[in-house]
């Protein structure tokens, strides 16, 4: 990206509407659109075949094959419903570092923001939740460029403070997103990995879709500092004099053996745990991820 | 653990082995401030690796702080003794100092060695136990009048330098000046930690004037002997010296030697027989009967003495000796060789002056003789031809005399070959003939006036006296004082200088009536040039005439009986020369003294060979002086003439005394006895003689309980006995371990680097 900016790249935009996003899992939606749904109902692109059961309709009676065969079978269609995608930013404080001239959390809006125009492009519906310890902004799903805006406000308005707890909040969410659907988290995941985890399972359980995007500075992740420092932790964490070679060896050990675990646990309940590394463009990480996100499904599916 | 420090003063250096300390602290305060947000993983990073980064943090601050510390310690290079812990560490690199003997008397042949040659071997034993690798030095000095440091560095440079020692020096020993250079050596060694660690050796055949207090006048017989309070400064550093006896066995070792070759003549002059006594000096405890004397006079031997020297004492050997022609004469004297050949010989030379040149101006002149003014006067100094007189004309009559009138004093009369320029009652004098007497006089002549009725006091006093002593008069003339009836009384010389070379006839009290009861009628009255009168230097210069560069003042020589005490005979110096005032006639005119031969003769002899005598250059020198001749023409091409006929150039220039004066360079290399000679081109050879301290062949020894006893830093050893045990007992122990801190100060820069990379490695991400 050339410039920091809040506002979304449109080139950024253009390159994205080429794909689309494919939820794997099957979820109610209101509005039709191009995603399938596992309920067959009147469509035209046919499923699959069954006996006929007192009730059915008859007009799903497939009469070529009761012709051939005196068997009564009724023609299933797949229906396309709409996805909704529930898009969580975390704004704590620890998501206003920066190293590379953006922080965290502006990379994490720009990349919610992509997101919510790409989700509501498909016609599918986007809500917003921005968090710290708990929920500051909703915005609730729905789909429509008037949706999109305030979406795109609403992130825009966003500044990071308060301290984290990523595990909790998820947790809470869970409970109270009305939809199932995508749940896009971008943060930092500075948190317990096993409270990271649990608000996680919630979704899962919940019929979501969680999609782990971990936010992370490059310096947070080598501590490639040079000189000695006086680190002052955001969030509260306390004053530190380090030198940072000293440690740089076992903290980057920690760091990885933190973003392992996570890992490890998303792979086992099937989560995408994708790590955005702010020093990387937005817009080759999300087309990265989206596309092999599409193969991915469209194996899957035949 | 450590005795202390050669440089103590530097020991404060190791306080900077703080500044790696202060440099970890004050880094520790240059942080910069940054947020960061991932601090749990900071935390726990640091907990991991808290303990470790210490020690190794840790580690490298000691190893920095090590490094520093042990370099200043080296620096200040310590010092510990046997008994410490580090005693093991220690260098015991050696110090040594190695005085030799080296005087005249070490010349002493035993059987087929000297004593010199054993201390030259017994000091190569000494250097050979030295180990240059360890970094063992040796300071090597030659004592004999002064000490000479011949090598200061590594023992093989001293050992080179002492084959380069065959003979002894014909030098005394003086201890003082060889120890007060010992000293300072110990004193530089010291430095700050005031203790030295010098092995100090004196090798010596322990002659006893060498350690006795010198035999100067006033000196008092319990004084200490000089080199004590150079001992003292050894003490005061904790210094011994070890004295090693490599000296003949006897105690009082048998020698003789020629003390002295000399005439009791008051005056030498050609072909007047002059007796020359040679002194035996018997130095050793046993009479030595039939010694052989000899004597050479210009190479030429006279018939040998035998003489019998009885123990401890001396013995003379009279020569009888004529010389047959003026100038320098050498005189060799001799003995049979013995054990100790450099004081078997003597020489002197012996200047016999030519006849004096005595021009008499006759005042008055008369044909008869006792009428004449100098009649009596030239008839004493040179008696007529013919007459018969012991000796006669051939006998070589000590003057040279020429009688004129004061008319033929022209310009063109050549006053330089008179010594003696006699002003007979004179009348007047022309000012242009005492310009040339004052030159005569300051160019080493000597001036006698005497007065008379021609003499006009005024006219005198105008030409010849000036009050700030410029003017050759010792006195300004007064008014004629006489008897008022030369029948009823007259003046005697009531008193006269008796110690005076003039009258040394008359010291004997047999002769003194001679002259004191002489009448005398009638005299000038003078007043004295006084030393109150002597301007200061700057301002003899200020007169137009060329003053003497130094005043005289007046002496009197002799005084009258008058009421006055009235002078009758005054000298001065002028310049080089002299100047005597006879204040009455030297004719029978106002006293009676030439009519007097038993008087005049004597009188008159003394008188004038004293003022013929030019200033006596000293031609006999004790090793070491220096000699400077006096040449009366510009002396070019100058050669000094060696003993050994060895010939260099004198160096310098001349320098101008006066008119026809010059002295030449001095030549201080006498460092050998003989004879010497300069050779001026032009002229005949000048020689002079060197010769040995005749004391030098009293080879009497102390024994080892009285050096001992002299200082208490004097320890003897046994010759030849093991130098370590020696050394263990009383030499200073002091090993430094400057070298084992540079070593530990390496090991701790190159563990420090080491480590330090080590922990970059580590540290450093892959």
């Amino acid at each position: 990206m050339s410039e920091p900016s809040k506002r979304l790249d449109p080139a950024v935009l253009d390159r994205l509407e080429g794909l689309s996003l494919v939820a794997r899992t099957v979820v109610e939606g209101l509005m039709a659109g191009h995603h399938r749904s596992p309920f067959r109902g009147s469509s035209s692109e046919f499923a699959q075949h069954r006996e006929y059961v007192l009730g059915d309709e008859l007009r799903h009676i497939d009469w070529r094959i009761f012709a051939r065969n005196d068997r009564l079978v009724i023609k299933e269609f797949h229906e396309e419903t709409t996805v909704g995608c529930h898009l969580l930013v975390d704004a704590s404080e620890s998501m206003a570092f920066s190293s590379t001239g953006w922080t965290k959390l502006d990379y994490a809006r720009w990349c919610a923001a992509a997101l919510a125009y790409l989700v509501i492009g498909q016609r599918d519906t986007a809500g917003l939740v921005v968090f710290d310890e708990r929920e500051r902004v909703k915005v609730q799903p729905g789909n429509g460029e008037i949706q999109l805006q305030g979406i795109l406000e609403a992130l825009d308005g966003v500044e990071p403070s308060g301290p984290t707890s990523v595990g909790k909040v998820l947790q809470w969410l869970a409970e109270r997103l009305s939809r199932r659907g995508i749940v896009a988290i971008f943060s930092d995941f500075f948190d317990e990995p096993e409270d990271v985890v649990a608000g996680v399972r919630q979704l899962v359980q919940r019929g979501h879709e969680p999609i782990m995007f971990q936010v992370i500075d490059p310096l947070e992740l080598d501590f490639s500092i040079d000189r000695l420092v006086r680190l002052e932790g955001l969030e509260g964490t306390g004053v530190h004099k380090v030198d940072p070679k000293a440690i740089r060896a076992a903290y980057v050990e920690e760091v990885q053996a933190h973003n392992r675990l996570l890992a490890k646990h998303a792979r086992s309940h099937s989560i995408d745990f994708v790590q955005l590394n702010t020093a990387h463009s937005v817009e080759a990480v999300l087309t990265t991820y989206l596309a092999h996100r599409t193969a991915r499904a469209r194996g899957g599916a035949r | 653990m450590f005795d202390g420090f050669v440089n103590p003063g530097l020991v404060a250096g190791a306080a900077l082995c703080v500044v790696p300390l202060l440099i970890h602290l004050l880094n520790r305060q240059r942080h910069k401030p940054m947020a960061w947000a991932a601090m749990r993983f900071v935390l726990a990073a640091y907990r991991k690796t808290r303990r470790r980064a210490r020690l190794e943090n840790l580690l490298l601050l000691l190893l920095r702080m090590a490094a520093v510390a042990l370099l200043a310690f080296c620096v200040a290079r310590p010092f510990t003794g046997p008994r410490s812990p580090l005693a093991g560490l220690t260098e015991n690199r050696r110090d040594v100092v190695l005085v030799l003997d080296g005087s005249a008397s070490t010349g002493y042949r035993r059987e087929v060695r000297t004593v010199f040659e054993d201390v030259v071997d017994r000091a190569r034993e000494l250097l050979l136990e030295l180990r240059a690798d360890r970094g063992d030095r040796v300071r090597l000095i030659l004592a004999g009048s002064y000490p000479r440091l011949l090598s200061w560095r590594t023992p093989d440079e001293a050992l080179s330098l002492l084959g380069t020692l065959v003979e002894p020096t014909d030098e005394s020993l003086d201890l003082a000046a060889a120890f007060g250079e010992v000293a300072r050596l110990a004193e530089e060694d010291a430095g700050d930690a005031g203790r030295t660690s010098l092995e100090i050796r004196l090798l010596c055949d322990l002659q006893r004037r060498s350690f006795e207090p010198p035999l100067t006048a006033g000196a008092r017989a319990d004084s200490a002997p000089l080199f004590v309070e150079q001992l003292e400064r050894l003490s005061a550093l904790g210094a011994k010296v070890l004295v090693e006896d490599l000296g003949p066995g006897e105690v009082t070792p048998p020698n003789l030697s020629v003390d002295r070759v000399s005439t009791d003549a008051p005056y030498l002059g050609v072909g007047l027989p002059v007796e020359f006594e040679v002194r035996v000096q018997n130095w050793g405890p046993n009479l030595q009967g039939g010694v052989r004397v000899t004597l050479e006079v210009d190479g030429e031997r006279r018939p040998s003495r035998l003489v019998d020297v009885p123990a401890r004492g001396f013995a003379d050997a009279t020569f009888p000796v004529v010389f047959q022609g003026g100038g320098p004469h050498v005189l060799t004297a001799g003995i049979d060789a013995d054990r100790l050949a450099v004081d078997d010989h003597r020489t002197a030379v012996v200047e016999v002056p030519p006849p004096a040149g005595v021009l008499l101006v006759d005042g008055q002149p008369q044909f008869e003789i006792d009428r004449d003014e100098v009649g009596y006067l030239a008839a004493v100094l040179e008696p007529p031809a013919g007459d018969d007189v012991p000796g006669g004309p051939e006998s070589g009559a000590p003057f040279r005399v020429r009688v004129v009138e004061r008319h033929e004093l022209d310009e063109d009369f050549d006053l330089t070959p008179y010594d003696v320029i006699v002003l007979a009652n004179v009348g007047t004098l022309a000012q242009p003939l005492v310009e040339r007497l004052e030159q005569r006089v300051a160019a080493g002549a000597s001036l006698v006036i005497t007065v008379g009725d021609q003499v006009v006091p005024e006219a005198y006093n105008q030409r010849l006296f000036a009050a700030d002593g410029s003017g050759l008069l010792p006195a300004e003339l007064g008014p004629r004082v006489a008897v008022r009836d030369r029948r009823a009384g007259y003046f005697r010389i009531a008193e006269f200088a008796t110690e005076h070379p003039a009258f040394r006839f008359f010291r004997d009290e047999r002769w003194r009536p001679l002259l004191t009861e002489v009448p005398i009628y009638e005299f000038l009255s003078a007043r004295l040039l006084e030393a109150d009168d002597a301007p200061a230097p700057a301002d003899a210069t200020a007169t137009d005439r060329p003053g003497p560069a130094r005043a005289g003042v007046a002496h009197v020589l002799a005084r009258l009986d008058d009421e006055a005490s009235s002078p009758l005979l005054i000298e001065r110096s002028y310049d080089r020369g002299k100047v005597f005032l006879w204040l009455t006639t030297i004719d029978p005119d106002w006293t009676r003294l030439p009519e007097s031969p038993r008087t005049l003769v004597p009188l008159v002899h003394e008188w004038l060979r004293y003022a013929a005598t030019p200033e006596e250059l000293p031609r006999n020198l004790a090793v070491g002086d220096p000699f400077a001749a006096v040449v009366s023409s510009f002396p070019r091409s100058l050669t000094v003439v060696r003993p050994d006929g060895a010939r260099r150039p004198l160096e310098g220039e001349p320098e101008p005394l006066g008119p026809g004066s010059w002295r030449l360079p001095a030549f201080e290399d006498t460092d050998r006895v003989g004879t010497y000679a300069i050779e001026v081109e032009g002229r005949p050879s000048i020689p002079f003689a060197v010769a040995i301290d005749p004391r030098e062949g009293d080879l009497d020894r102390l024994n080892a309980v009285e050096v001992e006893a002299l200082h208490p830093a004097l320890a003897m050893v046994g010759a030849g006995a093991d130098a370590d045990a020696d050394r263990s007992e009383e030499a200073p122990q002091r090993g430094e371990i400057w070298r084992a801190l540079a070593l530990a100060c390496l090991l701790a820069l190159i563990a420090e680097s080491l480590w330090a990379a080590w922990i970059g490695h580590r540290r450093r991400l892959p």
